[in-house]
């Protein structure tokens, strides 16, 4: 839940790329596929095996009906069970890495910049600069994969600060420093007219 | 050297050790760790999460998914149990 402040207005709001999500993801995927790949080398064919299951399940299937170098003997329904745990232990990994995704997002206002920054389930951090402190902002865009699906760092450069405010991968990164740019405009402008 | 002839020593594995009272207590434990874990995560999208729609489409499918995955658990462990 997001408070804004009176006569404040949600002008943009930015997330990190989807490819983003997708390399995060990564990492899940191949751990979740070394158990099945292992069972593929070590036993060959683990779809046979449980294409196996059937007429004469819950019983042992005898190591002959086996292709690979070493035999097993194993009741298919356990490893039915185990196989589904995996699926569910890595479902549920992805949908942790997937909520950082969805919860970590980047809201300019005429006023400042939020970021909200979730790490995991139970770390939140919610940080505000206003537009009055930043100084520049600049675009990187590193790498051939970030040019083509166009996503990049946003670096807010604020005054006095040794670190500056960076958004990282986000979607249109000129874009959102078109918007933050626009509002120093506004208010620079109001200002001198005052 | 006719390859055929030679005995490579072939090694035999089992699973068949785990006993059902530690599935009984692998599969509960399972459960309940995944239920706390979950109402945990949709809590977050439903508290945090900018878009109510994403928010609700994220809980559908997670939950299909792993209602269909724990249903497949429970009749595999449930054949298991003598």
């Amino acid at each position: 839940m997001l408070h804004l402040q009176e006569g404040e207005h949600v002008d943009l709001k930015a997330r990190k790329h989807w490819f983003i999500l997708v390399g995060d993801s990564l990492g899940v995927v191949i751990i979740y596929l070394l158990p099945f790949l292992a069972w593929e080398f070590l036993f060959g064919g683990a779809l046979s095996y449980f294409s196996s299951f059937g007429a004469e399940s819950f019983g042992t299937i005898a190591p002959e009906t086996f292709s690979g170098a070493a035999t097993l003997s194993v009741d298919p329904t356990l490893l039915i069970f185990l196989a589904s745990a995996w699926t569910l232990f890595a479902w549920a990994w992805f949908f942790n890495i997937w909520t950082d995704y969805y919860l970590d997002i980047w809201i300019v206002t005429e006023h400042r910049i939020i970021n909200i920054d979730q790490q995991g389930l139970f770390h939140r951090e919610v940080s505000t600069l206003r537009n009055e402190r930043i100084q520049d902002v600049t675009v990187e865009i590193q790498g051939i994969v970030a040019t083509v699906l166009g996503f990049g760092n946003v670096h807010v450069q604020t005054a006095g600060e040794h670190a500056a405010f960076v958004i990282k991968g986000v979607s249109r990164p000129e874009h959102v420093k078109q918007r933050i740019l626009s509002h120093i405009d506004t208010k620079t402008t109001m200002g001198t007219a005052i | 050297m006719d390859f055929s002839q030679v005995n490579f020593p072939v090694p035999e594995f089992s699973l068949n050790f785990i006993s059902p009272n530690t599935l009984w207590l692998a599969f509960f434990c399972v459960v309940v760790v995944f239920f706390f874990y979950s109402v945990f995560l949709v809590y977050h999208w439903f508290r945090y999460g900018m878009n109510i729609l994403v928010s609700l489409l994220a809980t559908a499918i997670y939950i299909t998914v792993s209602l269909g995955l724990l249903l497949t658990m429970l009749l595999s462990f449930a054949s298991l149990i003598p």
